[in-house]
């Protein structure tokens, strides 16, 4: 009975049998909570362990089994690292090694070489094994993803499994493998150790996705914060430089990292200025030595230098509109420099792109100065959804702006249509030997066109044409001034059409802004010695029809538009009317009428007009015009005011 | 209207696109204005993608180019054509501006005065 007893307990396989058996208890335990795939990979090896050593139970091949096993267990290590880490693949040495032995293994006990030959197998698993450890001990966080749990489990991962190796080298030549020490201890000891290796494995895994899911409960709270602030300022005044420094302070935060910083695109320099500064932000690029001493020198030389666009990881970033994440700034030859130094420190760095539409108009970065704090693919992710955030309330401010602008200046432009109304003449002089008929239709609510009818004394009319640039209330006012000039002017004696030009020119150059110019035409008639008087400050000619011969004369001078220069000097020209003679004059909206195929109305067009009807009387003439010119442009939106008047001479 | 800027040598070149009118010609000005405050000294303003002018349009033209010509630098406008040459010609300012054929020229301008 005690024979049978020792018998049985020196029989490897009830032991390896028993600790093989609590592995899978152990591992049926936390295997539901285990959704990674080697664990059936560990599971398989289980049974293969099993299955060997119910084999060598019945055919005791010994040699074959410490082959099989340590090939299964390399295997497997093999498995850990590479779900572990992709980027770590199984050594081909593994296999050139590997495969040999196991040949040895197991050819070797059927042709009963000597018992040293066996000892070959567990040599070589030591060499491979060796060759593993070191391959184990270059994993850093740096070369892999997710190198903490090999950092965590390899020492006692190596320990175990070169223990195990150097009691089956030690032991199998002598027989002592069979050992029931070694058998139920370093076996199950070794076995254990990738059990919890797998366990510890499952934990980062589990700790990283709440992590990842923190960060974005995070981020949606920092967006949602972001919203409302952006919503405030908006309510209140936008001011870009506030949103901006908002915008750094928050992605800081966000990160937890210890600097942020906007840089702006210089609009034509080809440039980009540091804007806002949060926090600790050394320049992510090489400065010069003299610089580098003092921290205060660094930070104006940081804030007044502006950053080529080609040059710079920041003008990389600007130009390609491409986000940059550099997690160790080690790794990464654009950011050496602040690897290298300590003022300039920087050991995590992101950078987006923040764009109007297309356009690239700034970059956001934010940086770690601590070596043991890297940003991770989360945070870059988190810094992008800001700056995409920040990109699309920016643009809608701007077309928001743009669009209050629009709205300040109509509003500015129905005011001055009120003072303009006040400035056309409400009713034409009646007088005798000619007739009159005027139109103004101003395109968009006022006119910046201005005509006026001066009966300057008995005998003598003065008619004024005149466009002035712009529109709203400067434009008004410029109106305002020249009529207030013609009228004081116009009635004195001995004054000419070019001299009340002259004068015009005078009063209003230098006191107006440039842009305010206006283009004016100025004539006078003379009843009783038919005598028409034409001076012309880069308006249209003027256009008279002669009936005598039922064709069409224009008259024109030289000169450039009023308010520009105050030197300028006007000409004028002289002709005599004959009866029934018709004369036009007009603004550039009535020829450039533009219809719905973008042709104009054209000077040919208004004069077949007169051509036609020229035996009406002006107001009925005038109306023919407006209908034959209506009809040419049909729905066609005009964009310039419209003005003409006529003048026929009776008899 | 769409304002693009680009550099030879000391030579900015402006390049507008659309139409310059009542409620857009003030971006061009405050462009320029903007650049003269960063010392810029050497203005194209190409127009070849301005098809239509008004007279907001000129006024903002001849703002430039009087305020540029009392700081004595130097501008050129160039590659004018269709309606927008016969309104300059209209309001008799091809003398009053400083025109230019093509880019090319107008650069030979700005540097041989």
């Amino acid at each position: 009975m005690p024979d049978f007893f020792l018998t049985l307990i020196n029989n490897s396989f009830w032991a390896k049998g028993l600790s093989a058996l609590v592995l899978l208890a152990y591992l049926r335990k936390i295997g539901p909570r285990l959704e990674i795939p080697v664990l059936g990979e560990f599971r398989s090896m289980v049974y293969v362990l099993l299955a060997t050593d119910l084999a060598l139970f019945l055919v005791p091949w010994i040699w074959a089994f410490p082959v099989l096993q340590g090939m299964g267990i390399l295997y497997f290590h093999h498995r850990v690292l590479g779900v572990s880490s992709p980027n770590t693949k199984v050594s081909p040495w593994f296999w050139i090694l590997g495969v040999p032995t196991a040949v040895v293994g197991v050819v070797g006990p059927i042709l009963l070489w000597p018992l040293w030959l066996g000892a070959l197998g567990p040599a070589v698993l030591l060499t491979l094994w060796i060759m593993f450890a070191v391959k184990l001990y270059a994993v850093s966080e740096f070369n892999t993803e997710r190198a903490s749990v090999v950092l965590a489990s390899r020492r006692s991962l190596i320990q175990a499994m070169l223990g195990l190796q150097v009691v089956s080298l030690i032991m199998a030549p002598w027989g002592g493998y069979l050992n029931p020490l070694v058998q139920m201890l370093v076996f199950p000891l070794a076995n254990l150790a990738h059990t919890w290796a797998l366990s510890y494995w499952e934990r980062t895994v589990e700790a990283d996705k709440s992590r990842h899911l923190g960060t974005l409960e995070k981020n949606l709270e920092s967006l949602f914060e972001f919203m409302i602030a952006i919503g405030n300022a908006i309510s209140e005044k936008l001011e870009m430089d506030k949103v901006l420094d908002f915008v750094v302070k928050s992605a800081v935060k966000a990160t937890n990292a210890d600097g942020g910083a906007v840089f702006l695109v210089d609009e034509f320099d080809d440039v980009l200025k540091v804007k806002a500064v949060e926090g600790d932000f050394p320049p992510p690029y090489q400065v010069p030595p003299k610089v580098k001493l003092k921290i205060k020198d660094l930070a104006n030389y940081f804030q007044s230098t502006p950053i080529p666009l080609d040059k710079t990881i920041v003008g990389e970033c600007a130009l390609t509109g491409q986000g940059i994440y550099v997690r160790d700034t080690r790794d990464d030859e654009r950011m050496v420099q602040n690897a290298q130094l300590d003022q300039i420190y920087i050991a995590s760095i992101i950078l987006v792109p923040l764009m109007q539409g297309t356009k690239v108009f700034g970059v956001l970065a934010v940086v770690s100065r601590r070596g043991n704090y890297l940003f991770s693919a989360d945070h870059y992710s988190q810094i992008r959804t800001f700056a995409d955030y920040t990109s699309l309330t920016i643009n809608s401010l701007f077309t928001y702006l743009q669009l209050l602008e629009k709205q300040e200046m109509e509003r500015e432009v129905g005011i001055a249509a009120e003072i303009q109304g006040q400035l056309l003449p409400s009713q034409l002089p009646r007088v005798s030997s000619i007739s009159l008929a005027a139109f103004s239709q101003p395109a968009k609510g006022v006119s910046g066109d201005y005509y006026d009818i001066i009966n300057v004394r008995k005998g003598q009319i003065l008619l004024a044409v005149c466009d002035v640039a712009g529109k709203g209330i400067p434009a008004s006012l410029v109106m305002v001034m020249i009529r207030t000039i013609i009228h004081l002017v116009a009635h004195q004696p001995g004054m000419s059409v070019s001299r009340i030009l002259d004068i015009v020119n005078w009063g209003i150059a230098g006191k107006v802004s440039l842009d305010r110019f206006a283009t004016a035409a100025l004539l006078s008639y003379d009843f009783a010695e038919h005598r028409l008087e034409y001076s012309n400050a880069a308006h249209h000619p003027l256009l008279i029809y002669r009936a005598g011969t039922k064709t069409f004369e224009t008259l024109d001078t030289e000169g450039i538009p009023i308010g520009l220069e105050k030197k300028t000097k006007y000409n004028q020209l002289h002709t005599v009317l004959h009866p029934q003679d018709i004369v036009v004059l007009y603004t550039d909206g009535i020829i450039e009428a533009m219809n719905d195929q973008g042709t104009q109305y054209s000077l040919e067009s208004l004069q077949q007009v007169i051509l036609a009807h020229s035996d009406l009387p002006p107001e009925k003439l005038k109306r023919t015009i407006i209908e034959d010119m209506n009809g040419f442009v049909g729905k066609a939106k005009q964009h310039d005011d419209q003005t003409f008047l006529l003048m026929k001479v009776d008899g | 209207m769409d304002l693009k800027i680009r550099k030879h040598a000391e030579t900015y070149i402006i390049d507008v696109n659309g139409e310059m009118d009542l409620y857009n010609s003030y971006k061009l000005k405050e462009l320029v204005m903007k650049m003269l405050e960063k010392k810029v000294e050497k203005f194209i303003i190409n127009m070849e993608n301005v098809d239509y002018i008004d007279s907001s349009g000129i006024g903002a033209l001849i703002y430039i180019c009087s305020t540029i010509k009392k700081m004595n630098l130097r501008l050129m406008i160039c590659n004018i054509h269709g309606s927008v040459k016969k309104v300059i010609e209209l309001t008799k300012l091809m003398g009053y501006f400083p025109i230019a054929g093509t880019v090319e020229d107008a650069i030979q301008k700005i540097v041989t005065p």
